[in-house]
């Protein structure tokens, strides 16, 4: 379809499965891409995943379109540790990029409300799910 | 003497209604629900229970006022024509004076503690008083003037008065507390209301308070309405009475403050002065 | 601004599970809303991967005791995907009729817990009394009452003889004719109607901004349901429909609920015809590569979605778990405020809220407030 045609210049198709697809797109270019899904009339995010895979932390957002799934990686690396907020375009990720920074330690740049969601306030230590 | 035979009975047979209330409830739910005496096992646990000490509470005052609205409400079994000790004219007014001293005791207990539950479960409990106290007294103060003593009331009133029954009932279980009306008390909102904060001996004094409330509203829609002559014909009616409030409380969820409030001030008030001025037209 | 404030749980009578609230009201009418969660903070993310993948199946069982064979079902088709491995035919049709009976009991504790918090005690007895059939035929097929450990990788492990067929079909028409006369109840009964109707109402556009999923989402009027749109298990064998309501309010939710509960007898009573001698599960080589996959399938409470990765050992590299009250307290800012403090057990009712988690404590000392943690109580005299 017409977004994933958008979405192939700035990134690379990975995996291809009966209703889903799944984009790689490099970090530069995940607020235009993000913007391009908003723009082309899907307002669903399911969920949004990360991995410490030990070399960076992959974040994963996880789109709908009716019965269509989405799924764009985002490599995050572990020195530069922050990812733009989506919650102006998708408002349902408010919590879900709560969970993320605090389980795999990434800021999350303009989020309207960062702290902690699962743990207590003053939890120090590392963030539970980083290597 | 006989006063101290009639705080035991009357006592006692508060006990029995409420657990009977509650045995003929889980029945209709289709449960076996707790004995009949269940009540008064309660009762002698609670007093062997603990005071909490919380801080902001008057702890002093609120164990007089649980005494208070206990005592009211025994003083009020005096005047029923079959014990008949407070047998003077007009004893409907001390009545009325009692009924409402017992319900401002509850008010008093959810105000006199710092929690917010007992605030908000106080405050409903006084404005559900607003609405279902001035059609009681309005009823009793007719009684009042007609008949002078509750000693002196003809027998099977409802005949004349079917709808001051039918909205007397509706007073009554707004007054006890049960559903339509429980709402001073409505556990899932607001904890247990005015009565969260209370323990050991307090609580069972105001848990014996609400039982007695039930025995005397019962007891008082009897004698109003039926004044039985004798006492096995006073427990038949009052079976009956008690079955309805049950099956009221069991058939039914619960009014919101404000709906509660519109459908006290707008049912209650016609059917009571339609049936008065019935009487005094004819 | 605002004269009072309530605190709401985190253990609270109306509340099944803890949820920390902050309730700003000014008289009875609520201003604004604080919530904290912090989900049953047993690890289960970080446990699984210490756990080998079919011990996980297990695990994932117990995330919530609720909808256990939702979670299980989930991973184990992530699981599938992974491996790569087909399940026979009959397998899928014993996982949908188990799915379907939980979200029977689901629903009917679901309608018992809204009749206890409009004060309806009878109601919350009667629907306990109906969902002992449920649980009744869920126990002769999978020995368990709540927790129904019948995945394994590859199928299920147990399978449903023509006998038992007949002993549930039994207690479906049984219960058929109940589910009916608990919606009528819902209907009808005006005490009911007034506690609900136009109580915290949810437009088309809320549901779609915030995202929300399940009986949430279709009372709105969105028909969001994973079994029409993915396909997945046995669902394109089977005849349902997906039931929406326009109105989106606590009335509109609970009815949606009771309608899907005639559905789920429906469609367990079709999947039971499709069960004839077979084999219930392919036993695959368990080797796993370095692979991602997901997993969504529609939970009692809406979309359950699982991101399961492998990387060549036999546990999971991630598991993770985004379970649909998850994507559904957003909305309580908007489903609470403007409506009075008599309304807020009733809109979380309605939400189906199923969280476990721990949180902090609110303090009145002297007048003051402070937010005090569980570690400080344990030292506090």
């Amino acid at each position: 379809m017409k977004l994933i045609e958008q979405l192939k210049k700035n990134g690379k198709i990975y995996k291809k499965e009966k209703n889903e697809v799944w984009i790689v797109i490099p970090y530069k270019k995940i607020n235009d891409s993000i913007k391009e899904v908003l723009d082309s009339g899907i307002n669903r995010i399911s969920s949004i995943s990360g991995y410490d895979n030990g070399k960076e932390i992959e974040v994963i957002y996880h789109f709908v379109n009716e019965g269509f799934l989405i799924n764009i990686k985002v490599p995050v690396s572990k020195q530069f540790n922050e990812i733009q907020t989506i919650t102006d375009m998708f408002p349902a990720a408010f919590l879900l990029e709560k969970e993320l920074s605090e389980m795999l330690g990434i800021k999350i740049i303009g989020h309207p409300k960062p702290g902690k969601l699962f743990l207590p306030e003053n939890f120090k230590g590392k963030p539970p799910l980083r290597k | 003497m006989v006063i101290i035979e009639t705080v035991f009975i009357s006592t006692f047979l508060s006990f029995i209604y409420e657990g009977i209330v509650r045995k003929v409830a889980a029945r209709m739910q289709n449960r076996i629900g707790p004995p009949i005496w269940q009540p008064i096992l309660d009762f002698i646990k609670l007093l062997s229970k603990e005071r909490f000490e919380i801080i902001g509470s008057h702890h002093s005052f609120i164990t007089f006022i649980s005494i208070m609205s206990v005592a009211s409400l025994i003083s009020i079994v005096f005047m029923f024509p079959l014990v008949g000790l407070l047998n003077f004219n007009w004893n409907f007014i001390l009545l009325i004076y009692l009924l409402v001293f017992s319900t401002a005791c509850f008010i008093l207990v959810g105000l006199s503690s710092p929690s917010p539950y007992t605030l908000v479960g106080s405050t409903r409990e006084a404005i559900l008083f607003l609405a279902y106290d001035l059609p009681l007294i309005i009823i009793l103060l007719y009684f009042a003037m007609t008949y002078k003593s509750l000693q002196l009331l003809p027998a099977n009133l409802i005949l004349s008065f079917p709808l001051l029954f039918i909205s007397f009932i509706i007073i009554t279980q707004a007054k006890l507390g049960l559903q339509p009306f429980n709402i001073g008390e409505a556990d899932q909102e607001i904890t247990a209301g005015y009565l969260t904060e209370s323990s050991g001996f307090e609580l069972a004094m105001f848990n014996l308070a609400k039982s007695m409330r039930i025995f005397i509203m019962v007891s008082l829609a009897t004698v109003l309405f039926f004044n039985p002559s004798s006492i096995p014909m006073f427990f038949i009616y009052s079976s009956i009475i008690l079955f309805v409030v049950i099956s009221l409380r069991v058939a039914l969820a619960r009014f919101r403050i404000d709906q509660g409030f519109k459908f006290l001030w707008i049912y209650l008030l016609p059917l009571i002065l339609i049936d008065i001025v019935k009487v005094m037209l004819i | 601004m605002h004269d009072m404030m309530i605190p709401f749980g985190p253990a609270h009578p109306a509340l099944p599970e803890p949820i920390h609230l902050k309730i700003f009201l000014e008289g009875e009418e609520v201003k604004d809303v604080d919530f904290f969660v912090g989900y049953n903070h047993k690890g289960i993310e970080r446990t699984l991967e210490e756990m080998d993948f079919s011990k996980g199946i297990f695990m994932t069982g117990r995330v919530c005791g609720i909808c256990s064979s939702a979670h299980s079902t989930c991973f184990t088709r992530g699981v599938e995907k992974l491996l790569d491995v087909e399940i026979p035919r009959k397998a899928e049709f014993i996982r949908t009729v188990v799915f379907e009976l939980e979200r029977l009991t689901s629903h009917l504790l679901w309608l018992g817990m809204l009749g206890h918090e409009i004060g309806f005690d009878t109601l919350f007895m009667l629907c306990f009394r109906e969902r002992e059939y449920v649980l009744d035929s869920l126990e002769l097929i999978t020995g368990k009452r709540i927790v129904h450990d019948i995945n394994t990788i590859g199928g299920v492990r147990r399978d449903i003889s023509p006998e038992l067929i007949k002993k549930i079909n039994k207690n479906l028409g049984i219960l058929k004719d109940k589910v009916e006369y608990l919606g009528t109840v819902i209907k009808k009964d005006p005490l009911i109607k007034k506690r609900t109707v136009g109580i915290g109402i949810l437009d088309k556009k809320d549901v779609e901004q915030l995202s929300l999923v399940g009986p949430v989402a279709r009372a709105s009027g969105v028909p969001y349901d994973i079994r029409k749109t993915d396909k997945y298990l046995a669902y394109d064998d089977l005849n349902f429909k997906v039931v929406t309501n326009k109105d989106g309010d606590s009335f509109a939710r609970a009815f949606v609920r009771v309608q899907e509960m005639s559905e789920s007898i429906r469609l367990v009573k079709q999947a039971l015809t499709f069960i004839k001698p077979g084999p219930i599960r392919n036993k695959p080589t368990l080797t796993f590569t370095e692979k991602e996959a997901i997993s969504r399938v529609e939970a009692p409470r809406g979309e359950l979605i699982y991101y399961v990765r492998s990387n060549g050992t036999n546990k999971p590299a991630r598991v993770k778990i985004r379970t649909p009250t998850y994507a559904n307290i957003l909305c309580l800012g908007k489903v609470l405020v403007g409506y009075t403090l008599a309304d807020v057990p009733v809109s979380l009712a309605s939400l189906d809220p199923c969280l476990c988690c721990t949180d902090r404590v609110t303090v009145v000392k002297d007048g003051k407030e402070e937010i005090i943690k569980l570690e400080d109580l344990h030292g506090h005299h």
